[in-house]
């Protein structure tokens, strides 16, 4: 390299002398021009220094050929952080009272069909506040020679467990969503269960949704694979058991064994997204008396796009022992026969959602939804819960892509095993305004 | 004079026929990139409208959003096609300029979203997007100012 640098200052030479150059001036270059080279091949030394190195007898390109160590290479990959979140804020009126005293309002804020108070009993004509639907999220993400990692956490506020009050700070817990890593193909964490579309879901402003509705969070293992605008999920997720003994009270019994196991096929395209459902559990009791059932599920749901975006959404849903995945455990998975063996509940679900676009900034969705259950009275010594229905109507105003204001109508009813009933009428304000850091 | 006379009607005919395609060609082009503008319409207004989604995770859409742009991607290519077989048409020889510069804006925008897309960089994604709309405009608005 030096006598190749030589050479160079040497042409160099003849060529400034050839121009006129003085004698004292090349030889002053030619010193600087050395000193620079020096300091050049001493920089190089040190960078050399820096670097792994070779097995004695490896060749250079072997070296460059190694994979780089897994703890370097994710210190160095391009980690991309952002965090986010929605700030939402719920004016709600509601024609009767499904809150408890106490000040947390926790039935008023929601519409839980299975808290709808019964023959119109009840306080009535309340209005409520509140912005504990807000939510807070961070995602990140790192590539690396095997694939792009990522992660997900998500938070609101909504969490009904020690939850504050209305009296002075309206201060509620954090309350976890979603949890979960990607990596490749897989999914770990906890997050939407793969037995539900999230992509068919209505646009309301209530939190919970039409009746109807498949809506469960828990931790999960999932495996997806695309084969052009086909999506295959492959899922464990976690069991739990809900049963509802003689007496008629709800048990959570904590005694499962095998995973809920869920398969999805998905085709998006320009139609819309489209997709079909099942799921194998197991029922497992072990209290005094041990017993397993069987529960099965079939779900499809989809968005299917008209002219202008307007589209349509969708779910049904048919199974026997999926009642926790309905409504948010809006049915049992099982009853207790008399022998205190499981007897898993039928139950069908579905909805159907329009979106209407009226312009770019004003849209309005309309919702109805069903769930009914095939529950056996004779193994129970007071009614529960059998059917629900619901209406949403509302309509939304964007002025600029993060910030929605808009006024929703909601009807919901809900039907005991013994005929009783009860409905409400909710008319529910909302602001959301979404922020994130890039 | 009957060779004269059937030599006009050939020549009549030619020309009578020679136009109708040509006609033909410009409807098809044109019913073709209306079609084609159409197809990166509606993506990009779903893509746009991604933010409305509530129950999807922000991971979950950035993923929708990759698949809504390399979409899109296809899509533009066929429009960047389609804008360049007009070019050779005679009817729009008029507008050539404009057309051969938004092929060239549109080229640089499908590269730009490639790039975003190779990267993962979402943010780099979106600003490649939200350039696209101004290009269409503004070639759209030209157009009709000429034939005015």
């Amino acid at each position: 390299m030096r006598h190749q640098l030589t050479l160079l200052i040497l042409a160099l030479l003849i060529n400034s002398t050839a121009l006129g150059a003085s004698r004292d001036e090349l030889e002053s270059e030619v010193a600087s021009l050395n000193d620079r080279v020096s300091m050049l091949e001493q920089k190089i030394e040190q960078l050399l220094a820096h670097m792994p190195q070779p097995e004695p007898g490896a060749s250079s390109v072997l070296l460059t050929q190694n994979k780089p160590d897994p703890a370097t290479e994710m210190a160095q990959a391009p980690k991309r952080f952002s965090m986010g979140g929605i700030i939402k804020v719920d004016l709600i009126g509601n024609s009767v009272s499904t809150g408890q005293p106490g000040g947390s309002n926790y039935g008023d804020l929601s519409l839980l069909p299975q808290l709808i108070p019964l023959d119109n009993t009840g306080e009535h004509n309340q209005t409520s506040a509140s912005a504990r639907a807000s939510r807070l999220w961070v995602k990140a993400t790192s590539p690396t020679s095997l694939g792009e990692l990522g992660a997900y956490l998500e938070f609101d506020f909504s969490s009904n467990d020690g939850a504050g009050d209305e009296r002075a700070t309206n201060s509620y817990n954090p309350r976890l969503r979603h949890a979960y890593a990607t990596f490749r193909n897989f999914t770990i964490g906890q997050t939407s269960s793969t037995f539900l579309n999230t992509l068919a879901y209505p646009e309301v402003n209530e939190g919970f949704g039409p009746a109807g509705i498949l809506n469960i969070r828990q931790p999960l293992v999932r495996y997806t694979r695309q084969q052009g605008d086909w999506h295959w999920f492959l899922a464990a997720e976690q069991p739990e058991t809900v049963i509802r003994n003689r007496s008629a009270e709800r048990l959570s019994l904590d005694d499962d064994r095998l995973p809920d196991l869920i398969g999805r096929i998905e085709k998006r395209g320009a139609f819309g997204s489209w997709s079909m459902a099942a799921l194998v559990r197991q029922l497992r009791m072990d209290d005094t008396h041990s017993d397993t059932a069987r529960g099965v599920g079939l779900s499809t749901s989809g968005r299917l796009y008209l002219s202008n975006a307007n589209n349509v959404r969708f779910a049904l849903t048919y199974g026997e022992g999926l009642g926790r995945y309905i409504n948010y455990n809006g049915f049992d998975d099982a009853l207790l026969d008399p022998d205190n063996n499981l007897e898993p509940v039928s139950a069908w679900s579905g909805y159907l959602a329009y979106q209407h676009w009226w312009s770019e900034n004003w849209r309005t969705n309309i919702s109805v939804g069903y769930a009914s259950a095939d529950i056996d009275e004779k193994l129970l010594l007071a009614p529960i819960n059998e059917r629900y229905r619901s209406t949403h109507l509302n309509l939304l105003w964007s002025p600029v892509p993060d910030a929605t204001f808009g006024l929703e109508w909601a009807w919901a009813e809900r039907v005991l095993t013994d005929g009783q009933r009860g409905d409400i009428n909710k008319l529910q304000f909302t602001s959301t305004y979404k922020f994130r850091q890039r | 004079m009957f060779i004269k006379q059937f030599s006009a009607c050939i020549l009549l005919t030619l020309l009578i026929f020679s136009n109708a395609c040509t006609n033909q060609a410009d409807i098809h082009s044109t019913t073709d990139h209306l079609k084609l503008s159409d197809d990166v319409i509606k993506v990009m207004r779903r893509l746009d409208r991604l933010v409305f989604e509530r129950e999807v995770t922000e991971l979950e859409l950035d993923r929708l959003r990759k698949e809504g742009s390399t979409q899109l991607l296809s899509n533009l290519n066929q429009l960047i096609n389609s804008l360049q077989r007009m070019q050779t048409e005679p009817a729009y020889q008029s507008h050539i300029a404009i057309f051969e510069q938004s092929t060239d804006e549109l080229k640089h925008h499908a590269a730009s979203i490639q790039s975003a897309l190779v990267d993962k960089d979402t943010n780099a994604l979106a600003a490649s997007l939200a350039r696209l709309p101004a290009t269409c405009d503004s070639c759209h608005r030209q157009h009709l100012k000429d034939r005015e």
